[in-house]
């Protein structure tokens, strides 16, 4: 059977040969940096980046959504800021690999015969949704990052599961590409010389890797802050924004600047407790104040370190009389959206540093940092440092 | 490059197609099921657009401009033109959202530069380094002939 329909493929191919035209001609591409070799060695370095990338994504996705099997830890305070900085930072170092990529294989899409036989037909079919899946992750994530959303989809969603088909498209790629791979960088397979006056493998590579570097500087210092005043094109300064740091989500879209601002406010803490609380501003301020540096790290790949000042949840957990190992739930006086509300596990709660923040860098809250409260705790995605918080519910 | 077949044939292969068809299926099935939020329709668009526009208009664009440099440009200046081509390629996308996003309103903290500014000024040191980078190279190979 399967001779059967190569011989009748074989015999298509034959056929169609007289539209062997353009780009499908033998040699309709000449630069001999279109070689395999090429190929395998930027392959390599996408392996790795789109590998750091999934992890470092899929990371941060359970910490969002944790399953009941994953518990993420309050230490070390500045891992997530790592994590996720290194996600965006490595997305951004492999646009121009991706590009390089590409380019170097495009002539392959002309491949004559276009198939031979049923895994080369398999394998092709999955070129697909890689090239396809590799320039929507790059090209939606880097929209992200701008916060220019020109597509129906909710990103954060239609990103992570593109993730997976994307991976999966690698793996098979892997799969057909490793042992030849392996035998082009091991040099058991003869590779082209560098054409006279074109350029040579090394220079091509090394341009690449060239603006490789040149794109992580031009970010890199939206979080990495010494490089700040060099990334020209970094979308966040972490120098920037009220009281010296950037603002997600603004107070008059998340619809608080009334409610915020009324001194009627207050923290509620309920649920599993012996004491139910309603404290005021006045109130918060009264009890004993702790001091702590910490990072609020977004997802979308910039930080900014700052000093912040207020109640410990545990010291709030204790006065409520909540039992040991409580789990809580940050409720923000947003009336809608996904991030209205945050859990904080019980070592988050649990952490002395976890706080319910009434000041940064020595003043109170800016209404756009979350004024008259927030939560702010160590190793937490920014989204899940809850702003304008209303209520505290012990679980 | 395009003469060159590999068929793919062995078990890793086999084993790659399968675990990785597997991942795809999951990650399909994780989209439908999601379809309030991934808009599969629109998220097909994208997707595939993205692999069309760049089969079909980038790349033939960018291969366009490198016939024409073999045509016009002399052999000695084209790999540094090259290399200036590329790093100003991967400047100019990275900009490019930058540049075209609408900001947000209310929020001078987001996207807080002049980005085309900046980009100038990439493009600029990009040039001025390729172009001192020629200027040795060439005097370099002078001395060399005298
Ligand atoms: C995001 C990651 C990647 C993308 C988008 C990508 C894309 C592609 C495409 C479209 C081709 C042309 C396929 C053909 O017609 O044969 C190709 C060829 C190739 N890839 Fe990748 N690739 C990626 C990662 C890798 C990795 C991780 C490796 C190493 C294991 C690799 C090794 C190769 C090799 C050696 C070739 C040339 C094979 C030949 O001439 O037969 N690639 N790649």
């Amino acid at each position: 059977m399967v001779r059967r329909v190569e011989q009748n493929l074989d015999r298509l191919w034959t056929r169609l040969a007289p539209f062997r035209r353009g780009p499908f001609k033998q040699d309709a591409f000449t630069s001999p940096l279109h070689s395999r070799k090429t190929a395998a060695i930027l392959g390599i370095a996408l392996g790795v980046s789109f590998t750091v990338c999934f992890l470092t994504g899929l990371l941060s996705h359970l910490i969002q959504h944790p399953p009941g099997w994953f518990l993420w830890p309050s230490r070390p305070a500045g891992l997530y800021r790592v994590t996720q900085g290194l996600h965006v930072a490595t997305g951004i170092a492999a646009i121009p690999l991706l590009g390089a990529k590409l380019w170097t294989v495009f002539p392959r899409l002309f491949l004559w015969p276009p198939v031979e036989n049923a895994a080369h037909a398999l394998e092709r079919l999955s070129l697909l949704p890689l090239v396809g899946g590799s320039v929507f992750l790059l090209v939606s994530g880097l929209n992200n990052i701008a916060l220019w959303y020109p597509w129906e989809f909710f990103f954060p969603a239609a990103h992570y599961w593109a993730a997976w088909i994307t991976v999966g498209a690698l793996v098979v790629h892997v799969g057909a590409k490793g042992s030849i791979t392996s035998a082009l960088l091991r040099r058991q397979l003869p590779d082209p010389p560098a054409a006279p006056g074109g350029m040579s493998r090394r220079s091509f590579l090394a341009s690449v890797a060239g603006a490789a570097g040149l794109v992580t500087l031009a970010t890199a210092g939206q979080t990495v802050r010494p490089l700040r005043r060099l990334s020209l094109l970094a979308p966040r300064d972490p120098g920037v924004g009220p009281q010296g740091f950037p603002v997600n989500k603004t107070a008059r879209s998340a619809v608080v600047t009334q409610s915020a601002t009324d001194p009627q406010w207050r923290l509620i803490v309920e649920g599993r407790v012996g004491r139910p609380l309603s404290l005021s501003l006045a109130d918060l301020r009264a009890m004993e104040q702790r001091e702590v540096i910490l990072p609020i790290a977004c997802v979308e790949g910039w930080s900014a370190t700052a000093r912040w000042r207020g109640v410990p949840v545990q010291d709030l957990l204790a006065l409520a009389g909540s039992p040991e190992q409580a789990e809580v739930t940050a409720e923000s006086l947003q009336p809608r959206g996904l991030y209205r509300k945050s859990e904080l596990n019980r070592l988050h709660a649990a952490d002395a540093d976890t706080l319910v923040a009434l000041e940064v860098n020595g003043e109170p809250l800016h209404l756009e940092h979350g004024y008259p409260a927030r939560i702010m705790g160590p190793n937490r995605p920014g989204v899940m440092q809850t702003k304008w918080l209303a209520k505290l519910v012990v679980s | 490059m395009t003469g060159e077949r590999h068929v793919p044939s062995g078990s890793f292969f086999w084993l790659g197609l399968a675990a990785g068809w597997a991942l795809m299926l999951f990650g399909l099935a994780g989209l439908l099921d999601d379809a309030a939020r991934t808009h599969p329709v629109n998220f097909g668009v994208w997707f595939l657009g993205s692999a069309l526009v760049h089969d079909a208009l980038i790349a033939p664009a960018v291969f366009a401009l490198g016939f024409a440099i073999v045509r016009v440009v002399p052999v000695r200046v084209r790999p540094f033109l090259r290399t200036g081509l590329i790093l100003s390629a991967a400047a100019l996308v990275v900009a490019f959202p930058t540049i075209a996003a609408p900001g947000v309103p209310g929020n001078p903290s987001a996207l807080p530069r002049n980005y085309p500014a900046g980009l100038a000024v990439l493009l600029g040191l990009i040039w001025l380094g390729t172009g001192v980078m020629f200027v040795l190279k060439s005097l370099t190979v002078e001395s060399r002939h005298d």
